[in-house]
């Protein structure tokens, strides 16, 4: 039963990743046309999520204790197949590939979630 | 949320900037043929939005195409000189069709994202529904 809050609470951090991954995928596509610019991208999920463990913190004074929020940061996409003469990075297809994974973890996330709060709800008993 | 929401500014910063693009290469091969017309074209910059910490684009201003301008042979045209040429414009078609393809591919693939973003938040809203 005091599982479930975990699951919400993981389905909500997947989802809120999704959501900064969808910002840089935007970013990345509307520059695709600047010279110099390099593609970029967000650390996957279960990186980001084993990583964000957070320490044990036993009061709310602990450091760390509150660090479930952390920012992402994105990084240049070092894999780029190839740049194009005016120095450019962004390949369309590649993004179009990670805009429909993104999609697909958001979906995910949200299925989770709403199925961990039917589970929550039926063990209230409404 | 918020996320979601700047996506659709980023998107949409790049859909005006293809757009603008696009009208300048409709303006140059509407002049193809106008004595004396250089090329217009604009250049594209990354510009970081202070509100949202997002890299949106914006467009530079108008550049006009510096290279001479083609001397046609017409002695039969108005505006020809006492050689018989008069100047030409700088469009070449083949090159604006090649742009506004770009442009066009560009702005198809910003829109995709732009759909896409919306679906997300629409999947987002559906939760509270329900």
């Amino acid at each position: 039963m005091f599982d479930i809050p975990e699951v919400m609470r993981m389905a909500q951090g997947m989802a809120r990743h999704a959501a900064a991954r969808q910002v840089v995928i935007a970013e990345n596509i509307a520059q695709s046309d600047i010279p110099g610019y390099r593609a970029r991208d967000l650390p996957e999920f279960g990186k980001v999520h084993a990583q964000a463990r957070p320490m044990s913190a036993t009061r709310p004074g602990h450091l760390g204790a509150g660090a479930q929020h952390q920012t992402l940061s994105a990084v240049i996409d070092r894999t780029a197949p190839a740049r194009a003469p005016n120095g450019n990075t962004v390949s369309l297809e590649r993004e179009m590939v990670r805009t429909a994974q993104n999609r697909q973890s958001h979906d995910m996330a949200l299925a989770v979630y709403s199925s961990a709060r039917g589970i929550l709800r039926t063990a209230l008993g409404r | 949320m918020s996320d979601l929401f700047s996506s659709f500014s980023i998107a949409a910063s790049g859909m005006e900037a293809q757009a603008r693009r696009l009208r300048h290469v409709s303006e140059n091969i509407s002049n193809a043929d106008t004595p004396g017309y250089r090329r217009k074209t604009v250049d594209f910059r990354a510009e970081i939005d202070r509100a949202s910490g997002t890299t949106q684009v914006s467009v530079g201003p108008v550049q006009l195409d510096p290279r001479a301008l083609p001397r046609i042979y017409d002695p039969g045209h108005a505006l020809a000189d006492e050689t018989g040429f008069y100047d030409g414009s700088t469009v070449d078609l083949m090159i604006e069709i090649a742009d506004a393809r770009e442009a066009s591919r560009s702005y198809d693939a910003n829109l995709r994202v732009f759909d896409q973003t919306r679906q997300m938040a629409q999947g987002l809203l559906d939760l509270l529904r329900r």
